[in-house]
């Protein structure tokens, strides 16, 4: 079971003098189980692309089929498709709109014309899969939470649905960094547990802790689509792009120019930690076997 | 230029309680400084920004802006002109249908005479480096553009001191760039005291100065030097320590001898390279 997008694009405003071309021929499969980071500049397509998979925008050109459904198709299962497929938006607590909390999460549940008590379960297990207490939270309005409060109440939203496939927009933007830290951890968690999950994002450095495999959008097309960290080894191209590195991947790219042997596919600091250390090892071996 | 002294702050929380925003805050800011604040969300830097300017009044303590109480109301005018802010959204500040009527709004509510009014908006938006967009639609403009139309809003009245609380927050990499070119251009080149509040620990790198918030009290004020190569301590506020400074430390607890104060890639090369 899969997602895979078959030579799609998509115009905007087609016909009219504004007509942008958004895709450019968008060849993608993502497996069950994956875990997928998309960068781009801003305009570069990621977010169409994003709204492609579970049918909110529909091509212009080509197919998206998600386990065997073509989302493209004129009488489409949308319905289902969009229960699959969630999608978390930027900003997603701009979308909090009911009394309660639970109310709120339950309102998705409660559309798919579940019984009471399987929404019950459903609120109950997305507010446990965020981390925020059921009891504590229920009766609260969503309004009276904090920023990364209300984050994880619409996030909680979408994981009511049941979805297979999430896909979060920069999910962590404006938060700051605890807030950003609970995020990125309970994503993580569920992507263990099983979720295939897309993270649109614009930080390299979370992409570069999170993800195995990285798409690379720049003006409608997929420039890369290989594992993140072969990815952030294209340090010059990604420059050209607009787009930054990992920090410490940086650093290995300057230190190799001074004429260190270290690896430059290095993402974290505790990898740059091991590089450095053994590369001055092997300096210092070198120089006692010369004396 | 502005003098906290130990300031107070209540809030009213939705249970109906009292809680404690600022717990005995004091600080002074000279003119010409750059400070940036960092702290979690709820830790009361954006309450201490609000006093700033008088948006929010001490419930004890002071705040002296240029020798003037925000507790005199008669002042309260004045102080608001002198300490301009900026805030995150840049959609909620921008009004106008064109960003060079946008920027005179706030000249236009001082009832200066027109022919002044061009000049400082003339002045104000080259200082943001927009002077080319003036006669475009703000919504058509990026998150960064936006944000600089925002800032030249509150330049063109001419404040000393201007107060930016998470500027950069909802914009790209590209336009945290621009911004924050401008506000270091805005410090460095007219002199303005700068008062930035961020997430981005490589935005507060760039100040002169930064303090640290938690609970409603400043824990630390220093430095960006003394206060990022306190790695332990930053871990345990749960703050971000810059990159570098966290591979230092790593560096140096295997016993590689470093400087302690290690904040870009550059400084790291030197020091791994000496």
């Amino acid at each position: 079971m899969s997602i895979i997008l078959e030579a799609v694009d998509y115009i905007y405003q087609l016909g009219s003098v504004h007509e942008t071309n958004a895709l450019k021929g968008i060849n993608l499969v993502i497996k069950e189980g994956e875990f997928v980071g998309l960068i781009g500049h801003t305009g570069s397509g990621k977010s169409t692309l994003v709204q492609h998979i579970n049918g909110l925008i529909k091509p212009t050109k080509g197919k998206v089929i998600v386990d065997d459904q073509e989302v493209s198709a004129k009488r489409g299962k949308l319905k289902e498709i969009r229960q699959k497929v969630g999608l978390v938006f930027q900003y997603p607590e701009h979308q909090l709109f009911e009394e309660t909390v639970f109310e709120d999460i339950a309102f998705g549940p409660k559309n798919l014309g579940l019984a009471a008590t399987e929404i019950e379960k459903r609120v109950k297990k997305a507010l446990q899969m965020v981390h925020l207490d059921y009891e504590k939270y229920r009766t609260l309005s969503p309004f009276t939470l904090s920023g990364g409060e209300k984050r994880r109440v619409a996030i909680a939203g979408v994981l009511a649905m049941d979805p297979k496939y999430l896909i979060l927009d920069e999910p962590t933007a404006g938060l700051d960094p605890r807030g950003r830290d609970e995020i990125l951890a309970q994503i993580a968690e569920l992507h263990q547990q099983g979720m295939t999950v897309i993270l649109v994002s614009h930080s390299m450095d979370d992409v570069a802790r999170l993800t195995k495999r990285l798409l690379v959008m720049h003006q409608g097309e997929i420039i890369y689509d290989q594992e993140t960290r072969q990815v952030f080894s294209y340090y010059e191209k990604l420059q050209e792009m607009g787009l930054d590195i990992p920090t410490v991947t940086k650093l290995m790219h300057s230190l190799k120019g001074q004429g260190w042997s270290v690896r430059q596919d290095v993402l974290t600091v505790e990898e740059a930690k091991r590089e450095i250390l053994q590369a001055v090892k092997q300096a210092v071996k070198e120089e006692q076997s010369h004396a | 230029m502005i003098d906290v002294k130990n300031l107070e702050h209540q809030f009213l929380n939705p249970q109906g309680g009292y809680q404690e925003a600022l717990k005995g805050v004091s600080l002074q800011i000279k003119r010409g400084e750059f400070v940036a604040i960092i702290g979690h969300n709820g830790s009361g830097k954006s309450t201490l920004a609000k006093h700033l300017n008088a948006l929010l009044l001490p419930d004890k303590g002071s705040v002296i802006v240029n020798g003037k109480d925000t507790k005199a109301s008669d002042h309260l005018w004045e102080i608001r002109q002198e300490v301009g802010m900026v805030f995150q959204n840049p959609d909620n500040q921008l009004i106008a249908t064109t960003v060079e009527e946008d920027v005179a709004f706030g000249p236009e509510n001082l009832g200066i005479e027109p022919a002044k009014i061009r000049q400082l908006v003339d002045d104000a938006l080259k200082s943001v480096g927009m002077s080319e967009f003036k006669q475009r639609a703000p919504h058509l403009l990026s998150g960064g553009q936006k944000q600089r139309v925002a800032i030249a809003g509150v330049v063109a009245m001419k404040p000393n001191v201007l107060v930016l609380d998470e500027p950069t927050a909802m914009l790209d990499p590209l336009g945290r760039k621009e911004v924050m070119e401008t506000v270091i251009k805005l410090n460095r080149e007219e002199g303005l005291t700068i008062v930035q509040i961020t997430h981005f620990m490589e935005e507060a790198v760039l100040a002169d100065r930064v303090i640290v918030m938690e609970e409603g009290s400043i824990v630390m004020d220093d430095s960006p030097r003394e206060i990022f190569s306190q790695v332990q301590k930053l871990k345990a506020l749960r703050l971000d320590v810059p990159p570098m400074m966290e591979l230092r430390d790593h560096l140096a607890q295997a016993g590689l001898d470093l400087p302690r104060d290690i904040l870009t890639v550059e400084e790291m090369v030197m020091a791994l390279c000496r």
